[in-house]
């Protein structure tokens, strides 16, 4: 079920607007990687990777595993489930506008001229 | 449902067994719009509605919790009782403007309603479909 006002839908396509951010996904799509591996490839310095790394976290599109200090990064798809339910949310959206104007106009018959012809 | 990942946009399709001219004026009309419009199931006040091109519209919805929201746009393209086309944005679209056509097709007494709503991607989503849709693909696969 998607809610209206997605708060995460919102978050995920923030997370996803930024191209370091896609570039880590990317990479992790590839396969588990520490965060200095996912680092590696970007002029950046690793509190800059590490906020990058946190938001794409806190949407839910990366998992951290801890092993001692090595942090393992790994892909996790779901919320992008949630991000291709937004064509299906506004199909159903109008499928209801829909079923509410049929039954108006199965009931409605008593303004306008035009509604001699349905009598 | 949108088949081609560049092209978001959707349309929905029904018969309705009313003349052209009544069904147009249900869209139209903001005494037959707050009759029938009833987005989320919600009960809806038309707080403005300037029906012609360049003019304005504002719908509130009324929550079960008490709360307000809008779904407001700007009319682009009116031929009554053929074609309608407005924009749409509501926190549904993250307030960003997408738009709805919406056309009226006459089946001897009954009238056809073809609606499609387009640009139904901000421009995260695009930027994202031009830099990274594979991207998401991989994503898909490593469920």
């Amino acid at each position: 079920m998607v809610n209206y006002l997605s708060p995460p839908l919102d978050a995920i396509f923030s997370a996803l607007s930024d191209s370091t951010r896609r570039a880590i996904l990317q990479r992790l799509a590839r396969g588990e990687a520490t965060v200095s591996e996912v680092a590696e490839p970007f002029d950046m310095s690793l509190p800059a990777i590490s906020k990058h790394l946190r938001i794409l976290e806190d949407v839910g599109l990366i998992v951290r595993q801890k092993e001692g200090r090595l942090h393992h990064l790994s892909l996790s798809a779901a919320p992008m489930k949630n991000a291709t339910e937004w064509l299906e949310y506004y199909r159903q959206f109008w499928d209801e506008q829909f079923d509410s104007l049929a039954d108006f106009l199965a009931t409605d018959t008593t303004e306008g001229e035009d509604d001699q012809r349905s009598r | 449902m949108t088949n081609a990942h560049d092209d978001y946009s959707l349309v929905v399709e029904r018969v309705f067994a009313a003349p052209r001219e009544r069904v147009f004026k249900a869209w139209t009309e903001a005494s037959a719009l707050q009759r029938w419009f009833r987005p989320l199931g919600c009960a809806v006040t038309v707080t403005r509605l300037e029906l012609r091109v360049g003019g304005e519209y504002q719908f509130t919805l009324h929550h079960p919790d008490g709360e307000t929201s809008t779904i407001s746009g700007r009319y682009m393209d009116i031929v009554q009782p053929e074609r309608l086309v407005f924009t749409w944005v509501s926190g549904g679209t993250h307030f960003q403007e997408t738009e709805v056509t919406v056309e009226f097709i006459e089946q001897g007494v009954q009238t056809e309603v073809r609606l499609t709503h387009s640009r139904l991607a901000d421009d995260d989503m695009r930027q994202l479909h031009q830099n990274g849709w594979s991207c998401l693909e991989f994503l898909g696969d490593a469920l």
